[in-house]
């Protein structure tokens, strides 16, 4: 045998030597660890409301009406409308009928009963984009005012003769878009609020040989409370359309947590549910579809990813009484520094989607035996 | 010996301690002993010693670089390169016959020597372990956490890295004829860490992350860095007609010393971690470490070694605390004795014209350690070992390639211990040529 294939198989039995690991238990016992991860609640140790700009613009749905609500008080919201036209197709022929058409996908407040809303021309242009619900826009002449039961799945508002006269040339314009700058939808009687959805809102205009269709090119929603809730004891408000958030702060230097190393976590809010069922008969209270939890830094703000997303996310739906979040990859990163104290981030708030127009409430439990609460997954320190 | 051949073997020291360990999925030692302390004892005093049970500190070899005892660098004739790297399987089994296996392979040691005058005053630096703590225990549990609605698959590493090494530089200086005396510096430095790392996975489908969950990995790190001298003293007492015969009596002293050590915890991966608490700085008291050892060399073929080592490890002391030392409590370190015993034989002794096989050196030892720590208070740590080894003679006169097997046990099942079951095996590169003549003109 050459020397050199002695060499080589020199170093290939030095490689095998080196084999693949199979590590297992074995000496566990020497280690003396209790390294099992374990699992602790994490009570909020401040539970607080704040305010924030609440952004309705070009939302899923424009609301209008007023509700008083036994429980969380009296609200009114004003819709903002505007149209484009759909097609290219003008209006050449004279104009027969107007007619606004509007389904319904939203109610809040007394099925029973009726709603009526006034229905005011917008005389200029109004903004939309950033725009908060406390705003307040100046509206033109009423043009009529209208009723319909809140169940109603389509509200359709004639528009009276004298005004379609008024804006004959307006429809029969190219400059539509910016002659014509929409309705408002003014609460006037009844004790409900109603949401239309923003994509199917429509303004028909009839011709004896035609119907030209606009559709809407912009909606807001304005919102006012006109009376302060009466909350039992021990409890806070969170209500959508009103930029209302609530914000919770935690103690990470709780011996149980402090230096730990995070796993997993969820966040448990719970609901007062009886007290969100105790309604008025044929009085509907929706809960909201879909609540969020943000991480802001003291000021407020929205720390985010490189990717523009927050660093702490997630996204629940109330259900069996309470709030769960469950916080993901980028979220348990963050909140893991944050039990560091080393992110800017020092609130996990609580909120609502903009993207979801309502005025559901919630009632949170904030009372000293019962209130939000971080269920960590963490692994003590070693020494 | 040309130095494009020089180049050549230096470069085959290089991608076996280079690359090898990177094939190595870890490092060192493997055994969880290795937890304890400051991580496993190791000596190494050169690639031929390793195969004769580690000892030597009463043997004079113009081959080889004697890391044993400085005294012994007084014997020098050739610049000396060399470097080894080992590897090692090791086979864990507890009291209910569980076994974990784990490979490892590194850059064992690195050694340059040069005479500043040729049997008379030598010069040796070497870089060579202290200790390494490298170990991996794996525990996998099934969790059902009803808090979360879920039931994962936990798993947890604890595994050990890193160790000390040590820096010697020093020198040997001849007498008397039959008296050698050696000092060398070694500076003792490195970074022990030890880190528990968390997984989860989905206990249906194995290997899958599940969402909503993260690894954590915690460390403790501890950087010391100490120096210590070593004297040596070798004396030769001529038997034979020859001039090597004879017997060869060595001892050498290490002071004991104070390590500076500084402490961090961690949380988190390699350049995402986050101290926790305070960095805690402390001294680390080494003991001293004897070493008595004979050597008998007949006829350049023959060479027996027998050698013991104390270190009084029980006077251990500690600003920090280690597993299995408490400054406030426990402790289980004792002291260390290693005893081992080798033996070389060379057929063709000093005549380079016998045929290849002739040249080849057969070397073989045992050694039995007590360790200097002992996980149960009761039991001592103990590792019984043979050794072997085979030195090839290469073309390059004074250049050998040794290749070594060391096959031992460590510890016991009783006591809710472990017993270590290891093959290691070490491959040398031993380079010697004449540095330094002085150009002569006619």
């Amino acid at each position: 045998m050459r020397r050199s294939s002695v060499w080589s198989c020199c170093v290939l039995l030095l490689l095998l030597a080196t084999g693949c690991d199979d590590p297992s238990a074995v000496g566990i016992g020497l280690i003396g660890e209790e390294g099992l991860p374990v699992t602790v609640r994490l009570p909020a140790d401040s539970v607080l409301t704040a305010s924030q700009k609440d952004r309705t613009g070009n939302t899923a749905r424009v609301l209008a009406g007023r509700v008083a609500d036994p429980l969380v008080g009296t609200l009114s919201a004003t819709g903002y409308v505007d149209f484009v036209m759909s097609g290219t197709a003008l209006v050449d022929t004279t104009i027969v009928g107007v007619r606004l058409e509007m389904p319904r996908d939203y109610v809040y407040g007394d099925t029973l009963g009726s709603v009526t809303l006034a229905l005011h021309d917008m005389t200029e242009d109004w903004p939309y984009a950033g725009v908060g619900t406390d705003t307040t826009l100046s509206a033109g002449p009423l043009v009529r005012t209208f009723t319909f039961a809140p169940t109603d799945t389509l509200v359709q508002v004639d528009l009276p003769a004298e005004w379609i006269a008024a804006h004959d040339t307006t429809f029969r314009s190219s400059t539509f878009s910016t002659s014509f700058h929409g309705f408002q939808l003014a609460p006037d009687e009844g004790n409900a609020v109603v949401g239309f959805r923003f994509s199917e809102i429509r303004l028909l205009v009839f011709t004896a040989t035609d119907t030209v269709t606009f559709t809407a090119s912009k909606v807001l929603t304005t919102v006012a409370r006109e009376t302060l809730p009466s909350l039992p004891e021990d409890r806070v408000l969170l209500q959508d359309g009103l930029g209302q958030v609530v914000r919770l702060r935690f103690d990470f230097s709780a011996d149980s947590v402090r230096e730990a190393g995070l796993h997993a976590a969820v966040l448990e809010v719970p609901i007062d549910s009886v007290q969100l069922k105790q309604t008025p008969a044929g009085f509907v209270r929706p809960l909201p579809a879909t609540v969020r939890l943000i991480g802001v830094n003291a000021e407020g703000n929205v720390p985010v990813t490189s990717l523009g997303e927050p660093i702490v996310l997630a996204t629940t739906t109330p259900e069996g009484g309470r709030l769960r979040f469950r916080l993901g990859s980028t979220s348990l990163q963050t909140l893991q520094r944050l039990m560091l104290g080393e992110t800017p981030v020092r609130y996990l708030q609580l909120e609502f989607p903009t993207d979801d127009n309502a005025l559901s409430p919630l009632l949170l439990y904030a009372g000293p035996t019962l209130r939000p609460t971080l269920i960590l997954m963490v692994t003590p320190p070693s020494p | 010996m040309n130095m494009p051949a020089f180049h050549r073997l230096i470069g085959l020291l290089l991608v076996l301690g280079v690359a090898m360990p990177v094939a190595a999925q870890h490092t060192g030692e493997g055994s969880v002993y290795s937890r304890f302390g400051l991580g496993s004892r190791l000596d190494y005093a050169s690639s031929q010693l390793q195969a004769m049970g580690g000892g030597g500190a009463g043997l004079f070899n113009l081959n080889y670089l004697n890391l044993s005892n400085p005294a012994a660098w007084s014997d020098q004739v050739l610049t000396r390169a060399s470097g080894t790297v080992v590897f090692q399987r090791l086979r864990a089994t507890d009291a209910s016959g569980n076994t974990a296996s784990l490979g490892s392979g590194a850059l064992h040691a690195v050694q340059f020597s040069f005479p500043l005058r040729a049997r008379r005053i030598g010069v040796g630096l070497a870089f060579r372990p202290y200790t390494r703590a490298n170990y991996l225990v794996r525990t996998d549990a099934r969790q059902i956490i009803p808090e979360l609605s879920d039931t994962v698959q936990t798993r947890i590493d604890y595994a050990g890295e890193g160790g000390l090494q040590q820096l010697n530089a020093g020198l040997g200086l001849y007498l008397h004829p039959r008296l050698s005396v050696g000092v060398s510096a070694d500076l003792i430095f490195g970074i022990i860490e030890h880190t528990q790392r968390t997984r989860f996975f989905d206990p249906e489908l194995p290997g899958v992350i599940p969402s909503g969950y993260m690894s954590t990995l915690f460390a403790t790190s501890t950087r010391m860095t100490g120096v210590r001298a070593t004297v040596g003293l070798l004396l030769r007492l001529p038997t034979g007609t020859q001039g090597s015969d004879g017997v060869a009596v060595g001892l050498t002293v290490s002071t004991p010393t104070v390590l500076r050590a500084t402490r961090v915890y961690t949380l988190g991966e390699s350049l995402d971690r986050d101290t926790l608490g305070t960095t805690r700085r402390g001294d680390v008291h080494l003991p001293l470490s004897v070493a008595l050892g004979v050597s008998y060399q007949q006829d350049n073929r023959w060479t027996l070694v027998v050698d013991g080592r104390y270190e009084p490890w029980s006077r251990f002391r500690s600003d920090l605390d280690f597993a299995g030392y408490d400054p406030n409590g426990e402790n289980l370190f004792k002291d260390r004795l290693r005893l081992s015993a080798g033996l070389e034989y060379l057929p063709a002794g000093t005549d380079y014209s016998a045929p290849y096989f002739h040249q080849i050196a057969y070397r073989l030892g045992i050694f039995w350690e007590q360790a200097y720590v002992a996980p149960r208070p009761d039991v001592s740590l103990r590792t019984l070992a043979l050794t072997g080894g085979l030195s090839f003679p290469t073309l390059f006169p004074g250049t050998r390639l040794d290749i070594n097997l060391e096959v031992g046990t460590r510890g016991t099942t009783a006591h809710d211990l472990v017993r270590d079951t290891y093959y290691r095996i070490g491959l040398s590169v031993n380079v010697g040529e004449r540095w330094f003549l002085q150009r002569r003109f006619n």
